[in-house]
């Protein structure tokens, strides 16, 4: 199996609140979203899911409540508020202009 | 406004930490079974389901841990590493006491002489601007730090042009009258300048005015703050009260500051005028003061002592008779006050210096006997996930805890080294050492303490650290530790005992020469028997006892009473007392041998008949005074050993006859030499 590349770092709460924009999930349910979306590609180590949750919860960028799952199972979905919209956007612009720099810089070499 | 939120959200999390914990653990467990049921979906057998959705989730409890750093206060995870330590501490409490013992001892006898540092020799003058204070002296044949007269004083105050003011002062032992009868009392004599060139102005009342000495206005007198307390009850109408000092009754205008002191006046109560009328005063051979001044702007100390020198040989020109190899003296008034204790701190400290060091060395060592034993912990906790900097951190705390202990006690040991050592002082030397007065854990001593407790610190968190480096951990966990690192660290161990071996030897043979030094200071021969004297300071007041002859009856009358104390096997009477350095100094001439303008200068003591007696000093050659040589037509003399060599060289000096110049009676004097 060939190794996949690392997530670039500081990526990962942009594409949770990204996903979590779509729809409220759970945290698996992200971890899933994420995975097929990108197809297969990105994988995070999926674990850290759940620090990177803890942040977004304590800068109010999303907000946490226990529900029944279809199968009737307790998880605790995700919502984003606006104050992570607003966020999101911040950070989408951000990667944007780091993404378009690096272009740049690969398309002069 | 958001942090402010984040640290409620904290707060609040801080309560429910264990709800927190449960709904944490609930919705890994649920992402895991997902997980674990898509891949059995998938045809995976549960067990190996089980074992890769584990793995495709990451490290459980590190992760927790990472969740638990994210919600919780950055002293959380201080506390538990702080509590961790001192479990760790209580599992060992061998090292841990033989570890704060010794850097309790290291660091509080280096906190204690630093203060004496403090007190001696970064503040030791109260005074705004006090680099710019120096003191003057005359310095004559016998040495370079002797009296100078009042005529000289103001020849020198008129001539110069390196002080902003240069003033005099003498200290002056007086009697107090008090309703309970005289007592002896201290104080200084000072010109009118006196404090306005130290800088220091009453608290209450007025400092001397300009030329107030010369004026014909009554005696003035200011007050310290000592005095005016004790004797004065601290009432504010102590101004313009009466006290009669040498019978003379003195006006008091002011009180000094409380902070206020200057070490060469001790423990002085009354400040007066210097009397340029005075007997002594008024010839320039009688050499009683000693001067300060305060330099101009851009005057260096050696600049001032050059100029001073040059109007010295000036007057050496212009008064030959009385100012003959007589020069000037300019050295800054630190140097005056604190010169001589000095180099004794600076050697203190350094010994303290290199104790703590042997303290500290002392107990890294243990540190890393410790982390060698502790190697199979780590690298559990290192397997377990623990990441490298929490490890570290874990150390540091470890090193911080022990200094901080340590410093506790230490500091408590210094406070107590600090009464003691003061209390070593003898009291009439700690009375010329006023600035050891503020003597405790002031600012400087706290920010001394820190820095040490800091540098400690850091050692004792870099040696396990150092100890434990990466490839350690891994290996740690095969039980062998018999890797080649492990001989290099046992090799760093014995480097540090080879350093607290060499030091410790630095240290021992230190105190090694110093004890010699006191015994040889003890064992000095002094040419009489220095055990079982004591001394007795008596003054009389001139009224009453201003004729010889009433002094001659005092005196008997003195020394008959005291005689007959049971006890006492004699009495004798000094104007000085021996190997003190004091004493007034004189020319004198060896009559009937020719004077090419040799400049002969000795000390004398008035002494009675029964003087050597009581020292237990032995003649060397002639015979001792008789109650009956004051019935002689000449005075008669007793040399020492050092002035007959001096002046007389082979010559016999007994029966020869001197005069001491510059005295109009010019009195005969027989010789005979003692030690």
């Amino acid at each position: 199996m060939p190794k996949k590349p690392d997530l670039m770092p500081g990526t990962l709460d942009m594409l949770i609140l990204k996903t979590l924009a779509r729809t409220p999930l759970h945290g698996y349910g992200i971890a899933l979203s994420i995975k097929r979306l990108s197809d297969d590609v990105l994988t995070v180590e999926e674990g850290s899911l759940y620090p990177a949750l803890q942040r977004l919860l304590l800068q109010g960028w999303v907000k946490a409540e226990w529900k029944k799952t279809e199968t009737n199972r307790r998880a605790r979905y995700y919502t984003l508020t606006p104050a992570g919209r607003k966020q999101l956007g911040v950070e989408l612009s951000q990667f944007e202009q780091m993404i378009a720099a690096i272009g740049r810089v690969l398309q002069d070499a | 406004m958001n942090s402010i939120n984040i640290f409620f959200k904290k707060l609040g999390l801080l309560f429910r930490r264990e709800n927190f914990n449960n709904e944490l653990a609930e919705e890994m467990a649920f992402h895991q079974e997902q997980t674990e049921q898509e891949l059995q979906a998938e045809g995976m057998t549960p067990d190996a389901a089980r074992h890769a959705a584990r793995r495709q989730f990451g490290n459980a409890i590190r992760l927790k841990e990472q969740s638990h750093e994210t919600i919780g206060f950055w002293f959380e995870g201080t506390l538990q590493d702080f509590l961790f330590a001192l479990r760790q501490l209580r599992k060992n409490p061998g090292f841990a006491v033989t570890a704060v013992l010794t850097l309790a001892l290291g660091i509080g006898a280096s906190v204690a002489i630093f203060a004496f540092v403090d007190a001696a020799l970064l503040r030791p003058l109260p005074y705004p601007n006090p680099n710019r204070l120096v003191g003057l002296f005359s310095s004559i044949p016998l040495g370079p730090k002797y009296n100078i007269s009042y005529p000289d004083y103001l020849d020198w105050k008129n001539q110069n042009h390196v002080f902003r003011s240069l003033e005099a002062y003498d200290t002056w032992d007086f009697m107090l009258k008090t309703p309970t009868g005289a007592q002896l009392a201290q104080g200084v004599q000072v010109s009118d300048g006196f404090f306005r060139t130290l800088g220091i102005a009453p608290v209450l009342g007025r400092d001397f005015l300009s030329g107030e000495a010369e004026a014909a206005t009554p005696h003035t007198v200011l007050v310290s703050y000592a005095a005016w307390q004790k004797r004065f009850g601290g009432r504010p109408d102590v101004l313009g009260q009466t006290v009669t000092l040498d019978g003379v009754a003195n006006t008091i205008i002011g009180v000094l500051p409380k902070d206020f002191h200057f070490a060469p006046a001790g423990g002085a109560n009354f400040w007066g005028l210097l009397d340029p009328s005075g007997p002594c005063e008024k010839r320039r051979i009688c050499h009683n003061l000693f001067g300060i001044a305060r330099l101009k702007n851009g005057i260096s100390v050696p600049a001032a002592d050059f100029e001073m020198k040059e109007i010295a040989a000036r007057l050496e020109k212009q008064y030959p008779d009385t100012n003959r190899g007589q020069g000037a003296v300019v050295m800054s008034l630190t140097e005056v006050i604190v010169g001589d204790i000095r180099p004794i701190l600076l050697v203190l400290l350094s010994g303290a210096g290199l104790l703590l060091l042997i303290a500290c060395v002392n107990v890294a060592n243990l540190l890393l006997t410790r982390a060698e034993s502790r190697k199979r912990e780590i690298a559990v906790r290192g397997a377990l996930g623990a990441s490298r900097g929490r490890l570290i951190r874990q150390f540091v705390t470890e090193g911080l805890l022990l200094v901080g202990i340590g410093s506790g006690l230490g500091v408590a040991w210094a406070y107590g080294a600090m009464r003691l050592l003061l209390r070593l002082v003898p009291a009439d030397m700690l009375a010329r050492m006023p600035y050891l007065q503020g003597l405790g854990l002031n600012l400087h001593g706290l920010a001394f303490v820190c820095a040490i407790s800091l540098l400690a610190g850091a050692l004792f968190a870099l040696t396990p650290m150092l100890r434990m480096s990466l490839r350690d951990i891994r290996a740690g966990l095969t039980e062998g530790g018999r890797n080649s690192a492990g001989t290099v660290w046992r090799h760093f161990g014995a480097h540090l005992v080879v350093v607290e071996l060499a030091v410790a030897v630095v240290l021992l043979a230190g105190a090694g020469l110093l004890g010699k030094s006191l015994y040889r200071l003890l064992h000095v021969e002094v040419g009489f028997q220095p055990d079982h004297l004591a001394v007795l300071s008596i003054g009389a007041p001139d009224s009453g006892y201003s004729g010889d002859a009433q002094q001659i009856a005092l005196e008997q009358e003195i020394m008959d009473r005291i005689g007959s104390l049971p006890g006492v096997k004699s009495v004798g009477i000094t104007s000085y007392l021996p190997v003190s350095g004091y004493g007034p100094f004189m020319d004198f001439v060896v009559k009937g041998r020719p004077n090419h303008g040799e400049h002969y200068e000795v000390t004398r003591r008035q002494i009675s008949v029964s003087y050597f007696t009581t020292l237990g000093a032995q003649l060397l050659r002639g015979r001792n005074f008789t109650e009956s040589d004051d019935a002689l037509k000449h005075q008669v003399a007793i040399i020492n050993q050092a002035m007959a060599r001096k002046y007389f060289g082979d010559e016999d000096p007994i029966g020869k006859q001197i005069a001491y110049s510059g005295s109009s009676s010019q009195s005969l004097r027989r010789w005979k030499s003692s030690e």
